[in-house]
């Protein structure tokens, strides 16, 4: 929030000292941008002060349902928050993407970042009681790589190839990557990379093992996870929580009404919309965290219409971003500029701000043979926002003659033919790097470019943006990228989410998270 | 009557058959394919590919059903694809659950709208009459999502007589698992109320008028008498058959409240078994409803021929 925290600082100021009341500060926060989650900025709780930490009692969390809770296999929300209380990552990415040491206490590239060494925490034992050492790393992302295993992550590393992981000693592992990635560290934190005994043989729901703080003692699937804390935890003193349970839920809706009548002490993640009944509850603390999470708004150049670039151009004018965030997000969220390299990453894109101006988009479309505009499908996905974004820009679409048929589906058939529509538009996570999400989605390779955008000039930038290591040259790149999609759209991007975390002010040491993933190491109730 | 119960338990063995063959075709022309439901969109292809010759799907769909009914028969009702765990104590658990919450929502609903019934038919036009008869109507329309989150802020949040949540933690008394399972059982017999109420009520203004009961009451038997031993009787027949098929219902279409008030019972598994296409947890579930719902049927049959003398005959195969 640091980009706003002048005008946020002046508000509260003038709210504490009495010259505007509570509905006055909260309408000139929505204004600013800053939405109902900045009445919670109130009376923020902070995160732990070591010495006010209270030990003991049990933490419920409200999630959304899981799926499979394999750690190769899981994907859905539910079920990475469920895994994340009994692995861990080498490395912990916070909120502001810092890099936090945790099974890895340091890294480095010898060779501009094709080859890391990774040094090992020693005495971190899982939780039958073997220590973890470099074997057990070896052989975890062995394991994610392996064709013959049922991986989510392999798609997400294709760098890394099997027998690419070796162990160098004891605590020493070493990555042989096929191309240069100046920030593979943070992929080590793919959700599927917590650190697996070389053994593990599946079956996780049954036989939980990990190096976590809490140890996983009951999972009832759609149902709850419980666990208890980790005696033997490597950062003595934490976790300061005795158990904690995750409880399953089929909605938002329920998960709301379990937090206001005291059901849960915290929501792991809410969208806008659905945290609405709780900005006004006193008892309750929205964090946030602004994220790479964004929308794409994507289209086939390879079909008419949009094989012009002129007709992409015109769609992504007709969008009035800040209305946007404004009314599908209640304003958590950042003016994006058709590229999905977020503010959060900090790098300089540096090309002007696209704005909504109908009069140009009629005037591009008439040069690309469409005066009277055209009509068009276009399929989404039936979750968070989507159907409403639909709508709105079949609305902001229609002054520029541009005709829109709603598909709205259920999400599984949606991501059945994501790829194959014309016109789609598709809720992407975030990610911690932005090569990660430009890859993926815009890579003349990529099973996920959604728009069939081929562009070597694009994957060569892309490509050294990737292997990239210095701030300067990541920030030309970035700018370069930014200019070059600015001018192609592929995809019309007008915002990027920000997430929200509610929970009971008693609840202490839980922050929000760019990926929504959790950590509770340090939470405690006070 | 021993032949009329083999027949209908060959004839209930028959039904679950052919649903488990109608599930496995139906459910096999569902959009979406498992391994990637399970891994998600950004899994590679291949990856999915593995999965799903893992969990076997590209077998073709005669010999998956087969190789199912095999280890059905031997008692092993096979594994969950998408929670990766064996079916059978799954669904019963979660259907021992969802029979908990209908019994206790039917405990409250059959004496309720039966005497709300008997009781406006006796006072037809009266303001109880009326009141029942609109208010169950009223009800009956809005559907139990919005009753149920009227009731949640009322009970639970405002008043907090309530606990929010149908699920009791783990070492619940009894009385605490029926405070628990209030709420959601209200939110049914709000909207199953008028059904049966009119159902009885009908029944009775029916049975009031027939020729029996006017001739019970010109033998000069007290009204008291008429109404217990020759109305009743007569009048809730058809209400019993229609709570039959009620129960059934409340098994397998809970959906709703469930996920309202977080209660994980048959129906939300279902639901996800359905979305997820996890064919053998899909159909493991059907069948448990299928059978709840025969066997209830079943049950209020032979209801119905404890009073009604004329089927007794009929079920004794004379």
């Amino acid at each position: 929030m640091s980009d706003r925290q002048d005008p946020l600082d002046t508000l509260i100021a003038r709210y504490r000292a009495g010259t505007i009341d509570r509905r006055t500060f909260l309408k000139s926060a929505a204004m600013l941008g800053l939405g109902f989650a900045a009445g919670g900025a109130l009376t923020a709780a902070p995160l732990a002060e070591a010495a006010e930490v209270k030990r003991g009692g049990t933490l419920r969390v409200a999630a959304p349902a899981a799926k499979s809770i394999d750690p190769l296999k899981i994907d859905s929300a539910g079920a990475i928050a469920i895994v994340q209380q009994v692995g861990e990552y080498l490395v912990w990415a916070e909120a502001d993407l810092k890099l936090r040491p945790v099974l890895a206490t340091r890294w480095h590239s010898t060779d501009g970042g094709k080859t890391w060494v990774f040094e090992l925490r020693k005495g971190v034992r899982f939780h039958d009681g073997r220590e973890m050492t470099a074997d057990d790393v070896v052989a975890t992302f062995e394991r994610l790589v392996d064709p013959n295993t049922a991986s989510v992550a392999r798609s997400q590393m294709s760098f890394l190839k099997p027998g690419g992981t070796t162990r160098i000693d004891l605590y020493t592992v070493q990555f042989s990557l096929t191309r240069p990635i100046g920030q593979f560290p943070y992929y080590t934190q793919i959700y599927n990379a917590v650190i697996l005994p070389k053994d593990y043989a599946g079956n996780f729901a049954e036989h939980p093992v990990g190096t976590g703080p809490f140890k996983l003692v009951s999972y009832q699937p759609q149902q709850s996870a419980s666990y208890v804390r980790n005696e033997h935890y490597w950062d003595s003193g934490k976790p300061y929580l005795d158990k904690v349970q995750i409880d399953l839920y089929g909605g938002p809706q329920p998960m709301v009404l379990a937090l206001q009548g005291g059901d849960a002490d915290m929501m792991l993640a809410v969208s806008a919309n659905d945290a609405k009944p709780l900005a006004s509850d006193h008892t309750i603390h929205i964090a946030r965290a602004h994220s790479s999470a964004t929308r794409l708004l994507c289209m086939r150049v390879d079909r008419k219409p949009f094989h012009d670039a002129r007709v992409r151009e015109a769609i992504a004018l007709c969008l009035n971003r800040p209305a946007m965030v404004k009314v599908l997000l209640a304003g958590a969220g950042q003016v994006a500029d058709d590229n999905p390299i977020a503010p959060i990453f900090g790098l300089n894109t540096d090309v002007p701000q696209r704005k909504q101006d109908i009069a140009r988009a009629r005037k591009l479309l008439a040069a690309a043979g469409y005066p009277q505009g055209f009509e068009t499908d276009l399929y989404t996905g039936n979750y968070l926002e989507l159907p409403q974004y639909a709508v709105l820009a079949q609305q902001m679409l229609a002054p520029a003659g541009i005709r829109v048929k709603l598909h709205v589906e259920p999400l599984n058939v949606y991501y059945s033919h994501w790829t194959k529509v014309s016109f789609g538009l598709t809720d992407w996570t975030g990610r911690n790097t932005p090569s990660q999400i430009l890859n993926a989605a815009f890579s003349g390779s990529s099973d996920w470019n959604a728009s069939h955008w081929k562009d070597p000039a694009f994957d060569h930038l892309v490509g050294k943006l990737e292997a990239s290591t210095d701030t300067r040259q990541r920030n030309a790149l970035a700018h370069e990228i930014a200019a070059l999609m600015l001018q192609q759209t592929p995809a019309a991007i007008a915002y990027f989410i920000d997430l929200l975390r509610p929970m009971n002010r008693k609840v202490r040491g839980v922050d929000a998270n760019m990926s929504n993933y959790l950590d509770l190491t340090r939470a405690w109730l006070s | 009557m021993g032949r009329y119960l083999a027949r209908r338990l060959l004839l209930l063995v028959f039904t679950l058959f052919v649903a488990s063959a109608l599930i496995f075709a139906l459910t096999n022309a569902l959009p979406g394919n498992v391994g990637r439901i399970i891994l998600g969109p950004f899994a590679s292809q291949h990856a999915v590919a593995v999965l799903n010759h893992q969990l076997g799907l590209d077998q073709p769909l005669d010999a998956r059903y087969i190789h199912w009914l095999g280890d059905l028969l031997r008692g092993d009702w096979g594994r969950s694809l998408t929670y990766d765990t064996p079916v059978l104590p799954l669904v019963l658990g979660r259907l021992g659950r969802s029979l908990l919450l209908a019994a206790f929502a039917l405990a409250l609903l059959l004496p309720l709208a039966i005497s709300a019934g008997v009781y406006a038919a006796l006072h037809e036009g009266g303001w109880l009459d009326r009141a029942f008869s609109v208010g169950g109507l009223a009800f009956g329309a809005i559907p139990e999502f919005v009753t149920g989150v009227f009731l949640i802020l009322l009970f639970g949040l405002t008043l907090h007589w309530l606990p929010i949540q149908a699920l009791p933690p783990t070492g619940a008394t009894p009385l605490q698992w029926l405070a628990h399972l209030l709420m959601p059982a209200l939110a049914l017999v709000l909207t199953l109320f008028s059904y049966l109420f009119r159902m009885a009520r009908s029944g009775m203004l029916d049975a009031l008028d027939a020729d029996y009961t006017r001739t019970a009451t010109l033998k000069g038997l007290p009204g008291r008498t008429v109404i217990a031993r020759h109305v009743l009787r007569n009048a809730l027949l058809p209400t019993i058959t229609v709570a039959g098929a009620q129960i059934g219902w409340m098994v397998g279409g809970l959906v709703v409240v469930e996920t309202l008030f977080r209660y994980p019972g048959i129906g939300s598994l279902t639901y996800s078994a359905a979305t997820h296409k996890d064919l053998p947890l899909l159909v493991g579930c059907t069948l448990a409803i299928t059978f709840v719902f025969a066997f209830a049927n079943f049950l209020a049959d032979l209801l119905y021929a404890a009073l009604n003398p004329r089927a007794r005959q009929a079920f004794s195969g004379r």
